[in-house]
């Protein structure tokens, strides 16, 4: 029994004593150390902390990945900071309108909130594809894509200014073309919403109760 | 002759403890893995409209879905996305994303509808999503005066 025990261990310490040439620079024990010549003053001290020392993990390349992974989450996630909206109102002058109603069907008939005033009368600016805006029925004009701003503020009638030809709640429904791009359309009602007009609005699909009206 | 019992086994080597590093640099990465997965389902990449002040504001802190008109080539739409779900821009889907907006709004009355679209998508395509809102907000039966779509713009002109 206690040959076949200390057998066992030289065998263990032949094994260690070969893992120790296998790597010059690992300690094994204080024990197999001691057998062999030279070593670095560092892994000589490494060789009297004993195993405990030689088997810490290295946490140098975990943590590297660990910020290599933070920076990229950083880097890369997007915040929606420079993004803004504009408000509107889901079609506050429109009567309820069933949700299934055709296309051929007729139009349901609008509940305007002023009895003096009908729901088609109403400045009707149409959007081009280039962003050209032409203005409808009362002020008949064309207006290209720069002075749409100034001139819709010109035609605003406020307390205490001359001119303008219009109430700021009289009611613009802007027609953008089927082909008209999204930012065409939505320069157009911030145009009219900075101009002072309060009801602004898309124009309404044919038989439905419609889009938003500012 | 050695100076000191404390200096015995040579100069001290300085340790400092790693844990609490590692363990905020991983809540860090586990708090920036979700906010990045919360907002791409939001946020789909396209280019906003740029609009010169006016009406656009910052956005409060209300309950909101997103409805992106996902871009296609030449100004159309590839679909209409609500969170992570994608409706075709073809009748059925549309009726699909009526339904869950109005489904989303009985849920939470007070809900704001943002849509986003791509500032060269086609108007033709962009109007089906507001359609979709007002829609759905007709079919939801909650108070019409609540709930408010909001159009998505860029804050200012890039090109100034």
């Amino acid at each position: 029994m206690a040959d076949a025990a200390s057998a066992s261990r030289d065998q263990a310490i032949d094994a260690l004593r070969a893992m120790a040439a296998a790597m010059p620079g690992a300690t094994v024990g204080r024990r197999a150390r001691r057998g062999l010549a030279g070593g670095t003053r560092a892994s000589r001290r490494g060789a009297r902390r004993g195993l405990g020392g030689a088997l810490r993990t290295n946490m140098t390349p975990m943590i590297d990945v660990v910020f290599q992974l933070l920076v990229f989450f950083i880097a890369t996630t997007r915040y929606a900071s420079d993004e803004r909206v504009i408000s509107m109102e889901l079609a506050r002058r429109t009567a309820q309108a069933p949700a299934t109603a055709q296309a051929g069907d007729v139009p349901p008939v609008p509940a305007p909130q002023d009895p003096f005033v009908l729901d088609d009368e109403s400045l009707r600016l149409e959007v081009a594809a280039d962003g050209t805006v032409t203005a409808g029925a009362p002020l008949r004009r064309a207006f290209r894509a720069e002075e749409l701003r100034a001139s819709l503020a010109a035609e605003i009638r406020l307390p205490g200014r001359a001119g303008g030809m219009f109430e700021p709640a009289f009611p613009i429904v802007i027609a953008p073309a089927e082909n008209a791009p999204w930012e065409a359309a939505v320069e157009t009602l911030d145009a009219a919403v900075a101009a002072g007009f309060r009801n602004v609005g898309f124009e309404r699909r044919p038989g439905s109760a419609g889009a938003g009206r500012r | 002759m050695r100076a000191s019992r404390i200096h015995r086994r040579g100069p001290s080597t300085f340790e400092a403890n790693m844990t609490p590093l590692i363990d905020m640099a991983f809540l860090l990465i586990v708090f920036f893995v979700l906010v990045s997965q919360v907002a791409s389902a939001e946020f789909v990449e396209l280019a906003l409209p740029r609009t010169s002040s006016g009406a656009a504001t910052r956005p409060d802190d209300t309950q909101r879905i997103v409805v992106n008109v996902v871009p296609a080539r030449d100004g159309g739409a590839a679909a209409y996305r609500l969170g992570k779900r994608e409706f075709a821009p073809d009748e059925a889907g549309l009726r699909d994303l009526v339904a869950t907006l109005a489904r989303a709004m009985r849920d939470q009355p007070s809900v704001e509808v943002n849509v986003r679209a791509d500032r060269a998508t086609a108007y033709s395509w962009v109007r089906p999503a507001m359609d979709a809102v007002a829609d759905g907000l007709a079919e939801s039966g909650i108070d019409r005066s609540r709930a408010r779509v909001r159009l998505v713009v860029l804050g200012e002109r890039a090109d100034g």
